[in-house]
């Protein structure tokens, strides 16, 4: 048998310690650099959701007054109206090619496709100078009934019939979520943790703006002015 | 008895391995604060180009902003803290149509700016 020698006690111990250390250490580092890249990326994805939420808005805005320029000429409809309960936005999904005239006290229409309508939406019926927006109470093929009743003529060649879709923007501040409705429908949650939400709408310079600010320790606040190019007065008659 | 430590080389060796672990995750980390911060004032910058750009299309063809020349102002972002300069040529061309040209710089490090080019026409009516 040779010189064999083991470890002793106090060596096995140190080198425990110390390798102790080191994978702390290690650890250490490891957690504080994890911990600066999620802030890093929590950052950013804060940020990249505030910005969405903006682009969205700016979105709905640019179809604000879409093809509206005579109901909201003569104040049917606003177009866009922005109080301190949120933002209305108002524009015109698509256009409905009529089949034939529109005599004064009908209720049904008729046109070349309805597949888009649905009980429940509005419709806005116009030609160069009048225009009327009615509900649609039933739809059976390629006709829909109206309410109210149309209350002029319009010929089909000079009138045109638009659905109309209504958006809303409001903040539920209790759960601090901006919640986006589109045609009555439930709120689809836009964008969560925010603290602050705003819109104004001035139609002097014709500019919407909006400011929102997250609940997040950095107290950033992300401010957008929009054109909403339809409802210039100039479209309007 | 046989007693021996690390040598001086082993030691410095292993030193050197540590220091080397932890400058590169200092490296990292350093290096994407920055990037962050960089991406953070172009998209600053290029928000700035933009806002301004909806408020200059909501102007009237004759405004005083949209006169020929230059025109500037200065703005404190909110959303990075830091101070911008936001600056617009306007050329007047023939046909009622105007050529802006927009850029947004930060003040601290303006070659992180951003430029827009737009074409106004009077015949659109807003």
């Amino acid at each position: 048998m040779g010189n064999t020698k083991g470890f002793s006690l106090v060596e096995s111990l140190l080198s425990l310690a110390f390798s102790l250390i080191i994978i702390l250490a290690g650890l250490e580092l490891f957690g504080v650099s994890r911990d600066f890249f999620l802030r890093l990326r929590s950052g950013s994805e804060d940020r990249r959701a505030a910005l969405a939420a903006l682009d969205k808005l700016e979105s709905d805005i640019g179809r604000a007054g879409r093809f509206l320029a005579v109901p909201v000429g003569l104040g049917l409809l606003d177009g866009l109206d922005a109080g301190e309960g949120g933002l209305k936005i108002e524009g015109a999904e698509e256009e409905l090619a009529l089949l034939r005239d529109i005599e004064p006290g009908q209720r049904r229409i008729e046109v070349v496709d309805a597949s888009g309508i649905k009980i429940g939406r509005e419709v806005v019926l116009g030609d160069g100078t009048g225009a009327q927006v009615f509900r649609v109470d039933a739809v059976e093929d390629d006709t829909f009934s109206i309410d109210p009743a149309a209350g002029a003529f319009y010929a089909r060649e000079t009138s045109r019939l638009f659905l109309l879709t209504r958006v809303e923007y409001a903040l539920d501040a209790a759960a601090g979520i901006i919640r986006r409705k589109e045609n009555g429908g439930g709120g689809q949650p836009l964008l969560e943790s925010v603290r602050l939400f705003e819109a104004s709408y001035d139609e002097g310079p014709n500019t919407a703006f909006a400011r929102l600010a997250l609940r997040t320790k950095e107290k950033k606040i992300y401010e957008r002015h929009m054109f909403p190019k339809n409802m210039s007065r100039a479209f309007r008659k | 008895m046989a007693r021996r430590g690390f040598t001086l080389i082993e030691t410095l060796v292993s030193l050197a391995m540590a220091a080397f672990l932890i400058s590169g995750t200092a490296g990292l980390m350093i290096r994407a604060a920055r990037l962050k911060i960089k991406s953070d004032i172009l998209t600053a910058s290029a928000g700035l180009v933009r806002d301004r750009l909806a408020r200059l299309r909501s102007l009237s063809f004759d405004d005083p902003d949209l006169e020929e020349g230059g025109h500037g102002e200065v703005i404190a972002d909110r959303a990075t803290g830091r101070v911008f300069r936001v600056s617009w040529q306007v050329e007047d061309g023939s046909g009622g149509r105007k050529a802006v040209r927009l850029r947004a710089e930060p003040e601290r490090s303006p070659e992180r700016a951003v430029e827009a080019r737009v074409l106004l026409d009077a015949s659109l009516g807003f």
